[in-house]
């Protein structure tokens, strides 16, 4: 065993980066050197990546990944605030490929989206990424071409910013999470559309037909929870399984910041560490008020960088999958070769009928409620299903705990009716209640004895300089089909509706209404969503957003980024079936 | 692994010479490793006070990052660099065409606004229409960008719904397949049966195309040829089929179609069936089939009014989503002439067997 001291560590894990691929390398392929520059074969302050297919093995099963210089995931860059960010891309794979760099400001033509922001990298083409970097915090970058994010083509990108962060902390590590399947990505999307619930975990079986008879009246399934599950996956710490045991050393006495990114492409993580409380400090590379939680859920393509202090000698990192079919898993300790017991896994959740879109609000006023709603005809309404009849649907909900909700909000959580446009047939159904949901902890984490993180909680370190009311409001449903596995906005696929126009200076209030059962983490690339949590000019900025089944909710954005942007569901599958839009912001 | 400075110096040379764009074999003179250590350095040594990273850093024997049999083998990622530099080469200031202003600078700081005297002039937000230059070391092709929508992608299935042998001593199967996008696809449907005894059967085969009507259902227009085969005498013919396939309330599968024959013979189906899981991989599927002729047609033992009932309870024991063995037993009623024609035939007309088969799809 070697130590390496802070001092050669720069030096060593350098080469150690390079030398670990290197047994593996295959031969870079004649590539296009970009051309007009000076200096870009021997200049140091390019950063070259190669992307290739490289095996890949987790226990005895070995796939074949796609890797950025043959690593999965990718090479931790590093970039400083104020620099010039200059990232030479190879392609090497058989098909075009592309990087996305998440939740950075740039020019819309290095945003990586290939059709919106470029034409791709065809194989055997290096692209030049060039972008001055204007923010600091934790993001990470990953393929925009057909399903390689699937296939492990993500990394982990810090940038340092100018000024010293506002919180202290003594070691640094990212623990990067993401989904592994050692099925082909496109076979899987296959069985989706053959059966969109063959990877279900846990269906329901004849000893709930009882309870689920509501359910299965409107042809809805109260375990449609995800996807894709660890039925086919294996869910991975910083590229390792739970096995392989990711273990970050520290030394007692340090506070340790850990840097969290959900690289997955259809998975969320409820993160925990058992024994070690945690204090959020940024959330999507932001900086927020500090709040301390036992424990957070992080949806895809989301970050949260906490601060804890380990006491103990070793904790387990704990990322058990919101739907409970398996877990990623790492390990916290003083010294190499230690771990701590995995906690007792959780049973797969169970939709509630706020999800489905019957909450009607406080329990208290169900007798006051006029249940034949005269003001909405719903004979009008093409419903595709039966009556609803309310008396025999179950509506106790645990009661809720106010002691413990952050009511410094002006925030509406009032149900409301859904308009009676049903959006068409990419929509299977509109919940009749939408609410807004940031203050819940979401499924399988209601009435936890642990303090879970609420969007509700986060509010930026200072207020944002902007504080224009908005201009304008655009509404967006979130609407799918899951008997076709079809996901889309509005009811329409990209293919059928291409185009949303953002007007360059305006301030816009964006305002999703999640018509589907499923929760959706919303991505926009290029401009910051300013979420509108009850934090008035403490709104904290979102690069994605995790919207809950029928729920309302809004974000505002200054439209200050000219050119065309990618907007869309960060569950890969959805965005591939149709859940994306291409804004267009012109002067 | 012991790591002496000469081994540690080998390996820094080899990895980075294979990093570095450069087809041939591995080449150290090609490599300005002197430029290459002392960017290393100075990056250690602006690495602010505050250490972010791990004062120590404990290697296992296999530095393999993608061998997940270690267990805990990197702990660090392995590390890019940047390098600010301040010196920044004409050529790309002139790629960045564009000056935004310092408000818009502000709304992508996170910080405040006071860093801004660190970043260097050029640093500006281009333009992506400006970019003419840019472009031209990249693609030539940016400003006719095309979009490919995957989302209109065609796929297939096909489900062989029952393959099995009855206890009367027959064979019977029922597929259905289709091939298309979200909303129009093309079908087949294929059912039949036929006797080990006299090895004489029938079997029809519909193609149909299929539009998504509402969420849930489908609307389908085709053909149908039904065929008999082994006896003495072998009719076949030909139809025009409108139905309709979806997923009612409760999740009730439905198929249920009007036929009209080449003859101008009318006739109606509906089939309906259930899935159950008893198990995560035991399920239970009732199913319903009834016909109805408006004509008689004799030369198929078709009587008017309703010709039969089927019902059937069927087991399978899902050994994976895709391919499940079961057992369950069937029963089939016929009606008015239909029954006559059937015992005429010597023909059972009320009979219940037991099947055994296999339910598979891909």
């Amino acid at each position: 065993m070697a130590k390496i001291t802070r001092r050669n560590f720069l030096q060593f894990s350098t080469s150690l980066g390079l030398a670990t691929g290197f047994h593996q390398l295959m031969p870079i392929a004649t590539q296009a050197i970009g051309q007009g520059k000076n200096n870009i074969n021997n200049d140091p302050n390019i950063i070259k990546l190669s992307i290739s297919k490289t095996p890949f093995r987790i226990g005895k099963q070995t796939g074949t990944a796609v890797t950025v210089n043959n690593s999965l995931p990718a090479p931790l860059i590093r970039l400083k605030e104020g620099q010039l960010a200059t990232i030479q891309v190879t392609n090497t794979l058989k098909e075009d490929t592309s990087i996305h760099w998440h939740g950075i400001i740039l020019p819309a033509n290095m945003d990586g989206v290939p059709g919106i922001s470029f034409a791709g990298i065809k194989p055997n083409q290096t692209f030049t990424y060039e972008f001055p970097v204007n923010q600091a915090g934790t993001y990470w970058y990953h393929s925009h071409s057909m399903l390689q994010e699937q296939e492990g083509h993500l990394g982990a990108m810090i940038i340092d910013p100018i000024t010293p962060d506002p919180f202290e902390y003594d070691q640094d590590y990212v623990i990067l999470l993401s989904d592994w399947t050692f099925e082909n990505p496109h076979s899987v999307l296959a069985k989706l559309k053959k059966m969109p619930s063959f990877y279900k975990y846990k269906r329901r079986t004849i000893a709930h037909l009882g309870e689920d008879w509501a359910w299965r009246g409107m042809r809805m399934d109260p375990v449609d929870i995800a996807d894709v599950t660890g039925l086919t996956y294996t869910y991975l710490m910083n590229g390792l399984s739970p096995e392989a045991n990711f273990t970050g050393i520290f030394q007692p006495g340090n506070k340790v910041r850990l840097r969290f990114i959900n690289g997955s492409a259809m998975t969320f993580f409820d993160v925990r560490i058992p024994g070690l409380s945690m204090t959020v400090v940024q959330v999507d590379g932001q900086n927020v008020q500090p709040v301390t939680v036992d424990e957070f859920r992080i949806g895809a393509a989301e970050t949260y960088d906490v601060i804890v202090e380990p006491q103990a000698e070793a904790y387990t990192i704990f990322a058990e999958t919101m739907d409970r079919s398996g877990y990623a898993r790492g390990t916290l300790a003083i010294k190499e070769g230690m771990t701590a017991p995995i906690p007792e896994r959780r049973k797969t959740p169970v939709r509630t009928m706020v999800d489905m879109g019957h909450d009607h609000g406080d329990h208290s006023n169900h007798s006051q409620m006029n249940h034949d709603m005269p003001a909405v005809d719903h004979s009008q309404m093409n419903h595709d299903m039966p009556t609803v009849d309310h008396s025999q649907m179950n509506h106790d909900m645990p009661a809720v705990d106010h002691s413990q909700m952050n009511h410094n909000t002006t925030l509406d959580t009032t149900p409301v009716m859904h308009g009676p446009d049903h959006h068409g047939l990419g929509n299977a159904a509109v919940p009749m209640m939408v609410k807004n949901r940031l203050g819940e902890p979401g499924i399988g984490l209601e009435n936890s004895e642990r303090k879970v993180l609420v969007y509700t909680d986060l509010r930026s370190l200072e207020p944002w300089p902007d504080q224009r009311k908005p201009d304008r409001e655009l509404e967006l449903h979130l609407t799918g089909n899951m008997e076709r596995y079809m996901w889309s906005f509005d009811s329409k696929k990209h293919s059928e509706s291409p185009e949303i126009d953002f007007y360059y200076g305006e301030r816009l209030r964006l305002t999703f209404v999640n018509d589907t059962m499923m929760e959706h983490p919303i991505h926009l690339h290029g401009m910051w969503m300013e979420l509108d949590n009850g934090a008035g000019a403490n709104k904290p900025r979102k690069h994605t957003l995790i919207v809950k089944p029928a729920e309302k909710c809004s974000v505002e954005i200054n439209v200050d980024a000219k050119g065309k942007w990618a907007f869309h569901c960060h569950l890969l599958y959805h965005m591939h079936t149709g859940m994306m839009r291409t804004i267009v912001v012109n002067t | 692994m012991k790591l002496t400075k000469t081994s540690f110096g080998i390996t820094l040379l080899i990895s980075l010479a294979s990093i570095l764009p450069n087809q041939s074999a591995i080449n150290a003179q090609e490599l300005n490793l002197s430029q290459i250590s002392k960017n290393i350095k100075n990056t250690a040594d602006t690495t602010p006070a505050n250490n972010y990273f791990s004062d120590q850093m404990i290697l296992s024997e296999d530095n393999n990052i993608n061998d997940q049999n270690t267990v805990g083998a990197i702990h660090e990622l392995p590390l890019l660099t940047g390098n600010i530099n301040q010196d920044i080469n004409v050529t790309v200031n002139d790629l960045l065409a564009e000056n935004i202003s310092q408000d818009n600078h502000d709304h992508h700081n996170h910080q405040d606004h006071e860093n801004h005297k660190n970043t260097s002039e050029p640093l500006d937000k281009p333009n992506q229409s400006d970019d003419q230059d840019h472009h031209k070391s990249n693609n030539s092709d940016e400003e006719n960008l095309h979009l490919h929508f995957h989302d209109n992608a065609i796929y297939s299935f096909f489900l062989v719904d029952k393959f099995e042998y009855k206890t009367e001593n027959s064979l019977h199967w029922d597929a259905v397949g289709w091939i298309g996008g979200d909303y129009q696809r093309l079908w087949l449907k294929i059912e039949g049966g036929v006797s080990l005894d006299n090895r004489a059967g029938e079997a029809e085969i519909q193609v149909l195309y299929g539009k998504l009507i509402s969420p849930f259902w489908d609307l389908q227009l085709g053909v149908r040829y039904d065929q008999h085969y082994g006896g003495d005498h072998n009719p076949g013919r030909g139809f025009a089929v409108l139905g309709v396939r979806g997923l009612a309330p409760y999740f009730v599968e439905i198929d249920t179609a009007l036929f009209i024959s080449h003859e101008g013979d009318i006739s109606a189906r509906f089939k309906a069936e259930y899935q159950l899981p008893l198990s995560q991989k035991l399920i239970l599927s009732p199913n319903l089939e009834t016909n109805i002729a408006v004509q008689e047609v004799e030369e198929f033992g078709i009587g008017s009014g309703f010709n039969n009932i089927k019902l059937g309870l069927r087991l399978r024991y899902e050994i994976s989503r895709q391919f499940a063995p079961y057992i369950g037993i069937s029963w089939e009623k016929l009606f008015g002439d239909t029954a006559n024609f059937a015992e005429a035939e010597g023909e059972n007309t009320d009979h219940v067997s037991g099947v055994v088969g296999l339910k598979f799809f891909f």
